[in-house]
């Protein structure tokens, strides 16, 4: 029989698996984040039953980590048992059921189940609204996430009016982390940058690294982020030396943070790669492009998908040059990766190979074009009678 | 249902294209100065233009059609790197895609400027 100081003890035992779990869960730490919240649901079932509280806290601890890990069946799995846990210990405006279809929703949205989400997103609003009123930072963080669904689905103006709402209750609230608004900011940009308004989308993303530098400090991943989206926006309106100040500030907080050779020195390697090309110094972006070919090569494998935009853009420079062995070359190593990617029957294959035949038409090379649209046409063909 | 002009003088891609947007109002032009006039006459939802093309260049045809519709949405394409792919930019095209183009790529594209 297990006594009331044991329960005491245990208590504690399972307070401290939670809590640590939440703490390497925050930084990243997947795989002890993974242990210690597998520890917390043993403990909780062995000692406070199958269908407690504390076990269904446990589940939707382990479910967020397991949808870090991109397991998101697992991940759904438990926030449907959590669910039925709450919901029979509870009625349904409780807070922890919200936050639980919350989550499930979050599952659905990155296994591409927009409709399941929306009506979980509601279905937790509208309890929370019950629960906190209308003025409440989970209130504006509902709206983030049914926003950012709407983003998803190419539904703008839904998704910008959410956004905005959001931010007016993130500025009433003082007991807010300032990382929400932050966030907020920078998911409105990406809606506003979409149509087109660059001036509009790059004072919103000024707003969010102002606040995530703040936040974070100088030298956080997001920090990294955050730079880029302006960078991006300097690109988009040809301020190439705007552009690529801030893609080489990115390249020096990566470089700190993940070391040299990381795959995503690679990104911002091509990045620079197409301001150079942009600003007519063809040979500096050459160099560039090639150094994010054997950063991607050496840290992701010679057959990575990433690689066929890099092999791609190179190949693009040539061609524009009219050095079209070298052209041929990178856009033929492009095709081989998509071939192993996707299967050599797949439309992106057939797009690549309709583009290797315009490139030789155009140099008179007619046999060689005509031979590779034919192959072409028959992968395409039988991809849209699907 | 939403008009879509291709704009593109390589045959076969410019049927692939169709292939793949049978589902659209499809217009087809393969040279500069047909885009120019069948936006005029048919005002399409979305323009995907090539920018190397016969008669009248890309570029050209991107900036006489924003003068005469300052709200089209014209996407441009083009295989020959990002010194034409910022001048389509400033010329007014909403985004430029490098050839060649990633299949999921070229949908979410076109799907993004149907709906806004």
């Amino acid at each position: 029989m297990i006594s009331k100081n044991q329960y005491g003890s245990f208590d504690a035992l399972w307070d401290n698996a939670t809590h640590k779990a939440i703490i390497c869960y925050n930084e990243g730490k997947y795989n002890e984040a993974l242990e210690l919240a597998k520890l917390s649901i043993n403990i909780a079932k062995k000692v406070y039953g199958e269908d407690s509280n504390k076990i269904a806290i446990s589940m939707n601890n382990l479910s967020l980590i397991y949808d870090a890990q991109g397991k998101f069946e697992e991940a759904e799995c438990l926030l449907i048992e959590s669910l039925k846990i709450w919901k029979n210990q509870f009625d349904s405006d409780n807070s922890n059921i919200a936050t639980s279809l919350n989550n499930l929703a979050g599952i659905y949205v990155s296994r591409g189940k927009y409709k399941e989400a929306e009506s979980l997103y509601e279905k937790s609003l509208e309890i929370k609204r019950k629960f906190f009123g209308e003025n409440h930072v989970e209130i504006a963080r509902s709206y983030n996430n049914l926003a950012d669904l709407y983003r998803l689905e190419k539904k703008y103006e839904e998704s910008e009016s959410l956004y905005k709402k959001a931010i007016k209750i993130f500025e009433k609230t003082k007991n807010n982390k300032r990382s929400d608004i932050g966030s907020t900011f920078n998911n409105l940009a990406e809606v506003i940058k979409i149509k087109g308004q660059y001036d509009e989308a790059l004072k919103l993303y000024k707003k969010s690294f102002e606040i995530w530098k703040t936040t974070y400090g100088p030298d956080h991943p997001d920090i990294a982020t955050a730079i880029n989206n302006i960078a991006g926006i300097y690109y988009l309106k040809g301020s190439y030396v705007e552009a690529e100040k801030l893609y080489r500030e990115v390249l020096k907080i990566d470089e700190k943070v993940y070391g040299q050779n990381h795959h995503y020195n690679a990104m911002t390697y091509n990045n620079i790669a197409l301001v150079k090309e942009g600003m007519g110094q063809y040979e500096d972006a050459e160099q560039y492009f090639k150094a994010a070919i054997e950063i991607s090569e050496n840290t992701l494998g010679k057959m990575h998908p990433s690689l066929v935009t890099y092999l791609n853009n190179v190949a693009g420079l040539y061609r524009a040059r009219e050095r079209y062995k070298e052209a041929e070359l990178y856009f033929i190593k492009g095709l081989l990766v998509l071939e192993k990617t996707f299967g050599t029957s797949s439309p992106d294959v057939a797009l690549a190979l309709l583009n290797l035949a315009e490139m030789y038409d155009s140099i008179g090379r007619v046999d060689e074009a005509k031979r590779f649209s034919e192959s072409a046409k028959s992968i395409y063909k039988k991809f849209f009678k699907k | 249902m939403p008009k879509i002009l291709i704009v593109e003088d390589y045959k076969d891609l410019s049927d692939f294209y169709q292939e793949f947007l049978q589902e659209d109002t499809l217009l087809t032009a393969s040279d500069g100065e047909t885009a120019v006039s069948f936006y005029k006459e048919y005002n399409p939802d979305v323009v995907l233009m090539d920018l190397k093309l016969p008669n009248k260049s890309g570029i050209d045809a991107i900036k006489e059609i924003l003068q005469f519709d300052p709200k089209a949405k014209i996407i441009a394409i083009t295989a020959y790197g990002s010194t034409i792919g910022s001048k389509a930019l400033e010329a007014g095209a909403k985004e430029v895609l490098r050839k060649p183009i990633r299949f999921d790529e070229l949908k979410d594209t076109i799907e993004k400027y149907k709906s806004c």
